[in-house]
């Protein structure tokens, strides 16, 4: 222990002490108020204290408490207001960020703002092995392309348009399904490419993209006027030969 | 919800006020009249009185106690001088030069000295008293009440700088009082 730390400990305690004698002679004081008016309560003790008095204290009071409750509602209705807010901030920042952060819950909130317009009906799928023609297109698409070849099992499952989306979709009997889609070449595609290998490939003589990715294969590609996707959970080369398959019948 | 909160908590503030008003409403009115002697400037004082109190109602812990009850009593002493002063129209000069409490006003020789004189805290309590009865007050405020020199200033009316003033002189005047006390027992 060095010198300063003496001498600091010296001085508090002489400070404490000091505080104590002061203390002591102002508990006595205290006592002295108190015994002296005592004292002066009853030298006068017929002095009357005015009604007014008590009238200008309940007045008094009932104000200031009314103040307080109206202090006390508005301080408690910030704090609420306050909460209310951080909780929707934070609620908000939590479902943003996840959304996202994550290309499938991306991709389905895009396609919550894309208004539904209408279904095609009348459409079968020639099933003869091993290679499926569709012998039954809409009305509407016939003279547009659409996969001239699906693999064996699969059957017509729906046809959707999106705007300038078209969209064929094929299911088989265990629930799996290759879909088809072809936009305006300016769409913009979400493709989930994470956690899968992305290749350069050409689908007849135009450039585009296989995406292997655990399973489920996206091709992806264009020409000049059209962009077009294939998918599905098959393998790498039954995917490939719907997508060259595309065509007019 | 809100509203169930608000009703449940404002009672005990009620209450408060309540109690303070009943139990000390009559010392408040005879400490204002003894030094006012007039029922309507007592009456003013006891209103400016609880309208202070009200302010600080937190720092009175317990309702029912001496300690309170000084307080209280100090708070309307000076609320009652104030308004003598006012009457008379007289102007309070405060200290133009900065003191700092601490600046060794009150040092006993030896710390043995502190234990040995407690037994002198009612004789030394009531000779500053009689001295200069703010000296009391403002001791009594600040080490018996705790309260800090923007406190007793706000309870006193006075400025923080004429409080240290006082504070200092008070230290000085119990230093003083104790060395006349020695003198005449030598003397004796």
């Amino acid at each position: 222990m060095d010198l300063n730390h003496k001498t600091h400990a010296k001085i508090e305690h002489e400070n404490k002490l000091k505080d104590i004698f002061l203390y002591n002679i102002a508990y006595e004081h205290v006592e002295n108020i108190c015994d002296e008016t005592d004292l002066l309560l009853k030298a006068n003790d017929g002095v009357e204290i005015p009604e007014t008095l008590g009238k200008w204290f309940t007045t008094f009071h009932d104000n200031y408490i009314s103040n307080q409750r109206r202090f006390s509602r508005k301080t408690k209705v910030v704090m609420l207001i306050k909460r209310v807010l951080v909780a929707s901030v934070l609620i908000g920042l939590i479902t943003f960020t996840a959304t996202m952060s994550s290309d499938a819950f991306r991709v389905r909130l895009l396609n919550l703002v894309v208004e539904t317009k209408e279904r095609f009906t009348a459409v079968s799928v020639d099933s003869d092995p091993p290679t499926m023609g569709i012998t039954a297109t809409p009305q509407e698409w016939q003279n547009e392309q659409y996969p001239t070849y699906i693999p064996e099992g699969y059957d017509f499952g729906e046809v959707r348009e999106f705007g300038t989306i078209k969209i064929i979709e094929f299911m088989n009997a265990d629930g799996k399904t290759i879909v088809f889609s072809r936009s305006s070449v300016d769409a913009d595609y979400q493709l989930n490419s994470e956690g899968g290998t992305v290749s350069d490939i050409t689908i007849n003589g135009n450039e585009g993209i296989l995406i292997d990715n655990q399973g489920l294969v996206i091709v992806y590609w264009h020409d000049a006027q059209y962009s077009y996707v294939v998918h599905g959970e098959e393998d790498v080369a039954t995917i490939l030969k719907v997508a060259e398959s595309v065509g007019t019948e | 919800m809100i509203l169930l909160l608000t009703y449940i908590t404002d009672p005990e503030k009620r209450d408060r006020l309540e109690t303070l008003y009943n139990l000390y409403h009559r010392d408040m009115y005879i400490t204002a009249y003894s030094i006012l002697k007039d029922h309507h400037d007592a009456e003013d004082v006891v209103q400016s009185a609880i309208i202070k109190l009200t302010r600080n109602l937190d720092k009175i812990s317990d309702l029912h106690c001496n300690k309170s009850r000084a307080y209280i009593v100090i708070t309307v002493r000076h609320l009652s001088l104030d308004a003598i002063k006012l009457k008379k129209k007289t102007i309070h000069l405060t200290p133009d030069q900065e003191v700092d409490e601490t600046s060794g006003a009150f040092d006993l020789d030896g710390l043995d000295s502190y234990i040995l004189k407690l037994e002198l805290g009612k004789t030394l309590a009531t000779a500053l008293d009689n001295l200069h009865r703010p000296y009391a007050d403002i001791l009594t405020l600040k080490y018996y009440h705790q309260l800090s020199t923007s406190e007793i200033s706000e309870v006193l009316g006075m400025t923080s700088n004429h409080v240290n003033v006082t504070l200092h002189r008070a230290l000085k005047a119990i230093k003083n009082i104790l060395e006349k006390m020695e003198t005449e027992t030598v003397g004796e």
